[in-house]
């Protein structure tokens, strides 16, 4: 499979209701793909299916085929015999609303890389400056790393998830509506961090901004009645 | 009929503060009543000796004793099944039968404790004293088993809650970066919930130190200070309860007062607790 | 079934503990109904409610009824009625005043007195309740002993905790634009309480109230202390001595005679056990139907 993230037949349930109906598209490896469509289609409800995390949530259920490709092969995502957790590290998601853990700065970006085994002090101590910087976050905390996360403003806040999805260095990054609670500027930063990561990394964006997508986008998909289908 | 608004205000009021005052009222004839015995050099005593009303020696060491043996065994005993049940509901939440785990526990907190001690009578202190070394069978063991099967609905439903309230948002996102289930629970979900749990512990704590019934029939009711779970043993609760008519102005009726204010001031200090535990939960972020 | 998609042992293990704890929980539960279904179904027939007396002539209260757990039912059933009809008017007032009148410190006081109030052991309160006669025989009624009562009283002030806390509740939940509404449209505070708060708060209340009849019908220490006996017949006066389910199943695991008295027993726990599960129910039914009717209505 040469694509990044292909996806058939996939059927979306909260519940009794349908969200997506046998939906199937391909997504291209190494470039930035985007979803767009009218609001409360389920755009975000894609997003999901790829890193199979809507098992998290009570009552959804998907069905179908996801299946992308990591170096070393391709996965079928909803084979119930692969090892969940250690996908999810190679498949990052940034979630719409900014959910930064309990824990100071250091922490929130340096507990993926605890749980994956890292130790090392210097290593993540490293990589989690790394990773702010990625994010375009470093200068503004780098003084204060120990403070609490959620005392961060909503748009730091965001910054420092999508720290947190880049710190594992994943290749394949998931990314909610990432911009909708910044403000212009901030925004115009993590357009250019997202253009940036796209030569490297397979990308999948949600956005409702037609603009945005027009920048950003190599692929181009409309998600509308159920329905999702390329546009040019 | 124009009903005058402040005069009707002034009836809530009132009502609201006669029933408060009521926890004051208990409080005052429980001190009224078992003063005398609370004066300096009486203290001690009391607290110390065994009861041995013939020869003079009115001490309640041994209900004490009995009391909080049978409750924290009770505890013991309790929590590792509540844990695990919680985490089933609020964890592992499978789709069906974690719904319906949760309906038969709370179902369960509704079951008339007369007839837990009922059953323990007949199948529980049978089956020890068949089985183990305990006499007739009531002891501290076995009303420690029942009053676990009382308190256990309670923990459960306290430690279910206290893991669902963890927010969703903390949960998800640790899935997304590569937490397995169980190390969303031990890294997340109960470091944050450890307050929740406390609550649960202690109003637990409450219920089982101030349950009547339960020690009633089923430990035994001896006056001697038990020296093994094995032995019977009697609690300051059924030792209230087991008034035979005495005369009113004997020292072993005031005695049963100095009984009744210890329980008021255990649970005074337990309800402070939990209320403590809730507002320094409520002024975190 | 079990989540079997599990790879790490950490996880394996919890999910195992988890189950292991819900089937024993359950497990148990299943042995001690079984228990009790065992050996009491073959005793609920008419004879254990009444004895040898006809049921119509115990049921008008013609002929006393010995060996049948009639008296002890209607003297429950008494009880409960009276303690009820004791508690609601203060109860609800009390909790109408916390939701809708109180605020800051005088709510926070109230409120831990009421909380303090909750925590009181029963036999606690059953003394308190024997203490108050004692009391009252000395000082002013020569005539008064432990009674049916002084028991209804005291159950009264057992659960009027319960009831102060559920009205409040049920209170505090009606949504803000609800409240904004009866306002906006010109009720006075009091015309709000009545006509728009307390209806939308009824289910609530109402489950509430099922609960507390629950707990007094269970309740042994109380009344223990305050007038109920083994024996008394029909309960025939307030100021008397009375009999009681709870305490019935208390005496005979101690004091039974013979076979027949035991199986009686074990009825009298499977009623009680069935009334409290009954009542249990009813007053989660109310929580439901009621929401479901308002519902319809809005």
């Amino acid at each position: 499979m040469k694509d990044g993230i292909r996806i058939e037949n996939l059927s979306f349930y909260y519940g009794e209701r349908r969200v997506l109906d046998r939906v199937a598209a391909a997504f291209p490896a190494r470039a930035v793909s985007a979803v767009v469509g009218p609001s409360g289609q389920g755009k975000s409800t894609l997003l999901l299916a790829v890193n199979r995390i809507w098992e998290e949530i009570p009552g959804a259920r998907a069905e179908g085929s996801v299946r992308i490709r990591l170096a070393g092969g391709e996965l079928e995502v909803n084979d119930p015999g692969i090892d969940l957790p250690a996908m999810r590290r190679r498949v990052g998601l940034v979630f719409q609303a900014p959910n930064p853990l309990p824990m100071s700065i250091f922490r929130n970006l340096a507990f993926p890389l605890k749980v994956a085994g890292i130790r090392n002090k210097t290593e993540v101590a490293s990589r989690v400056e790394k990773a702010l910087k990625q994010a375009f976050l470093w200068d503004e905390v780098a003084g204060r790393l120990a403070e609490d996360a959620r005392k961060l403003s909503g748009g730091q806040q965001q910054r420092l998830c999508i720290a947190r999805a880049l710190v594992l260095e994943p290749e394949i990054l998931l990314l909610d509506e990432p911009t909708s609670s910044l403000d212009a500027a901030a925004a115009g930063i993590i357009e250019e961090l997202i253009s940036g990561l796209g030569k490297r990394l397979t990308l999948l964006l949600v956005s409702h901004s037609e603009d945005q997508v027009a920048r950003l986008a190599d692929k181009v998909f409309r998600l509308e009645n159920g329905r999702l289908a390329a546009t040019a | 009929m124009k009903i005058p608004e402040a005069a009707v205000e002034r009836l809530f009021f009132l009502a609201a503060l006669f029933c408060a005052s009521l926890a004051l009222f208990i409080l005052v004839f429980m001190l009224v009543l078992g003063r005398p015995l609370l004066t300096g050099d009486f203290l001690p005593r009391l607290l110390t000796e065994p009861w041995l009303p013939d020869r003079g020696l009115y001490g309640i060491l041994p209900m004490l004793v009995g009391t909080v043996s049978i409750a924290l065994l009770a505890l013991l005993l309790a929590l590792p099944m509540s844990l695990g049940c919680a985490v089933l509901i609020s964890v592992i939440r499978p789709p069906r039968f974690g719904p319906l785990l949760e309906r038969v526990v709370e179902f369960l907190t509704g079951m008339p404790t007369v007839v837990i001690g009922f059953v323990g009578v007949f199948l529980l202190v049978p089956l020890l004293r068949e089985n183990l070394d305990a006499g007739s069978g009531r002891c501290i063991l076995a009303a420690a088993i029942g009053l676990a099967g009382l308190i256990a609905p309670t923990l459960i439903l306290f430690f279910s809650d206290a893991f669902a309230r963890v927010p969703a948002g903390w949960r998800q996102a640790a899935a997304a970066l590569g937490c397995s289930r169980s190390q969303i629970f031990f890294r997340i979900i109960l470091p944050h919930s450890l307050r929740g749990l406390a609550s649960g512990v202690v109003l637990a704590l409450g219920r089982a130190v101030g349950d009547t019934l339960i020690a009633l029939m089923l430990a035994g009711n001896a006056v001697a200070v038990p020296h093994s779970v094995l032995s019977p043993a009697r609690t300051l609760t059924a030792h209230i309860a087991m008034l035979f008519a005495a005369d009113f102005e004997s020292l072993e009726f005031k005695i049963i007062f100095a009984c009744g204010l210890l329980l008021y001031l255990v649970s005074l200090l337990l309800t402070l607790l939990i209320r403590g535990l809730e507002r320094r939960g409520r002024c975190r972020i | 079934m079990p989540d079997l998609k599990i790879r790490d042992g950490g996880t394996l293990g919890l999910t195992l503990f988890a189950w292991l704890s819900a089937f024993t929980l359950l497990g148990l539960v299943a042995v001690v109904l079984g228990f009790l279904l065992l050996k009491g179904w073959p005793a609920l027939q008419p004879g254990l409610l009444f004895g040898d007396t006809p049921p119509l002539q115990a049921l008008l209260l013609r002929r006393p009824v010995f060996d049948g757990l009639f008296p002890a039912l209607v003297g429950t059933l008494a009880l409960v009625l009276l303690a009820m009809a004791i508690a609601i008017p203060p109860g609800l007032a009390a909790g109408i005043y916390m939701a809708e009148y109180c605020r800051g410190r005088t709510k926070r006081l109230l409120g831990l007195l009421f909380d303090i109030l909750a925590g009181i052991p029963s036999i606690v309160i059953g003394l308190f309740g024997l203490s108050l006669t004692i009391f009252l025989h000395r000082h002013l009624f020569p005539g008064l002993f432990p009674c049916l009562l002084i028991s209804a009283l005291s159950l009264a002030c057992l659960v009027l905790p319960y009831l102060i806390r559920t009205t409040q509740a049920a209170l505090e939940e009606i949504p803000l634009r609800i409240r904004l509404g009866g306002a906006a449209l010109g009720a006075s505070r009091l015309q709000n309480i009545f006509l728009v708060l307390l209806p939308q708060a009824l289910k609530g209340i109402g489950s509430g109230i099922l609960l507390a009849t629950g707990r007094c019908a269970e309740d042994t220490a109380v009344i223990m202390l305050t007038g109920v006996v083994a024996s008394a017949g029909i309960p025939n006066s307030l100021f008397g001595n009375y009999e009681a389910l709870p305490f019935y199943i208390f005496y005979i695991s101690s004091q039974y005679a013979d076979r027949t008295e035991l199986q009686r027993g074990y009825g009298a726990a499977l009623i009680l056990l069935l009334l409290c599960a009954l009542l249990f129910l009813a007053s989660r039914v109310v929580r439901r139907r009621l929401t479901r009717k308002f519902l319809y209505h809005h």
